[in-house]
């Protein structure tokens, strides 16, 4: 950013401090990429005037600015997310009860009506998940009781790999300082949100209380890595096992199996355990474990491991780099 | 899995923010930490939120009660939004002349569209 800050903020060179202040908070409102998430330019623009700003609103950078000592380069900041880039995005915590998970929770018969009955009670859904249906019907009614459904919950927890992978129920210690048991489906997905019907807050005068949400993420575990339904390892294993073949131990997450090393096996090569992968949700269907070798070397290589290797390559030597021209 | 951060790095990443603020702000419930067995666990997400939080209390002067209401607002503005896209997206798979027909409903006004 080399531009002069006091253009970026549109204002003369000597502005107050007010009207630096004024001019950002102007150009703030209107750019500030998360208040005006359909323009597209408004991220250049904000990141401009804050740049500019940073650099004016302190009277002595300022001065130090205006004489020379520094130049608007120095302010540059480190590369900055704005929330609407993850506001869109798959497992936002913050969107869960609001809609987020298509039009999770909605009977897809009772999709169109759904939308337009919430226009018609006036955007029953309100504040913090508002209000239920019970608002607009019975207040709007003569003689009737007020009735509010209690408003929805949003959570994160943390889960050990295996219990997403298995399934698990655990507890969750709420800001009140209450718990809620959290029951983990089989499969859980990192970043994925667990709706508890009726474990929100209470609702009004008898309505039902709020849901709460429950967005999980997935820790991850030292052996096994996923990628979707498939569970992926690496596995070593030693020069005789790869020359010779044979069959070696593997950690599942059933535990460990026994897995035939074809003779002659490279590094980098994978086998597939079928069925051996987690459940996938929809299907029911376990994907598969990728085992991956990788060849390890003995902790030493001896003399006649050196001796029998120099022999072996005066008569069958190979070039496995054969064809890879750069 | 993502990156995750704790309560310093967090306060280290965001210049405008307290301990104090931070505290304040998961009471309300408006930043809502990953709980894990090293305590609460920050991500991407809440640190882009955590600073558009900031900006919003510090350089509009915004009190943190308004500020809640704020947030919440962004969030159903989202959560429509995420609505519309899919709404579009299933538009935009069916025949032309459905399409069509939605989008002369949309620009031209609240009549309902005439039976075929």
């Amino acid at each position: 950013m080399t531009m002069d800050p006091y253009e970026a903020l549109g204002v003369k060179k000597t502005a107050t401090d007010a009207e630096i202040k004024k001019a950002y908070r102007k150009i703030a409102k209107e750019s500030h990429p998360d208040l005006n998430p359909d323009d597209k330019e408004a991220e250049a623009r904000f990141k401009a005037a804050s740049a500019a700003y940073d650099l004016l609103k302190d009277p002595e950078q300022r001065a130090r600015f205006d004489r020379g000592e520094i130049d608007a380069q120095g302010q540059e900041r480190p590369e900055r997310h704005f929330y609407r880039d993850f506001a869109g995005a798959e497992g936002n915590p913050y969107q869960a009860g609001r809609g987020f998970e298509g039009f999770g929770g909605i009977d897809p018969e009772d999709l169109f009506a759904d939308i337009l009955r919430q226009r018609a009670q006036g955007g029953a859904h309100g504040f913090g998940g508002g209000f239920g249906d019970e608002y607009g019907r019975d207040f709007g009614g003569a003689r009737t009781t007020f009735k509010a459904r209690g408003p929805d919950m949003r959570y994160s927890m943390e889960v050990p790999f295996m219990d997403a992978v298995k399934g698990a129920t655990t507890r969750i210690t709420l800001p009140t300082g209450g718990t809620l048991d959290v029951k983990i489906p089989e499969g859980t997905k990192d970043g994925q949100t667990i709706r508890l019907r009726g474990k929100g807050g209470p609702g009004i005068g008898g309505g039902p209380a709020g849901d709460a949400y429950v967005t999980i993420g997935v820790k991850p575990h030292p052996l096994f890595r996923r990628e979707e339904d498939d569970i992926l390892i690496t596995l070593p294993i030693s020069i005789d096992e790869a020359v010779l073949g044979g069959k070696v131990e593997a950690p599942t997450i059933d535990g460990p199996v026994k897995v035939t090393i074809p003779k002659g096996a490279s590094s980098g090569q994978v086998l597939r355990l079928r069925g051996r992968g987690v459940k996938n949700r929809r299907t029911g269907k376990r994907g598969d474990q990728k085992i991956e070798l990788r060849i390890v070397m003995p902790p030493k290589i001896d003399e006649e491991l050196e001796s029998f290797m120099k022999e072996w390559r005066k008569k069958h030597a190979y070039n496995p780099r054969k064809g890879m021209k750069t | 899995m993502k990156q995750r951060y704790f309560e310093k790095d967090v306060i280290e990443a965001i210049e405008l923010l307290t301990p104090g603020r931070l505290e304040r702000f998961v009471k309300m419930q408006v930043i809502s930490p990953m709980q894990t067995d090293e305590g609460p666990a920050y991500r991407d997400v809440d640190l882009a939120r955590l600073e558009l939080m900031c900006e919003l209390s510090e350089h509009f002067g915004m009190e943190e009660d308004a500020l809640e209401i704020v947030m919440s607002l962004i969030d159903q503005m989202h959560a429509l939004r995420n609505r519309l896209r899919l709404m579009a997206r299933a538009i935009e798979a069916e025949p032309e002349e459905v399409r069509l027909r939605i989008a002369r409903f949309i620009c031209e006004g609240n009549e309902p569209p005439p039976e075929q």
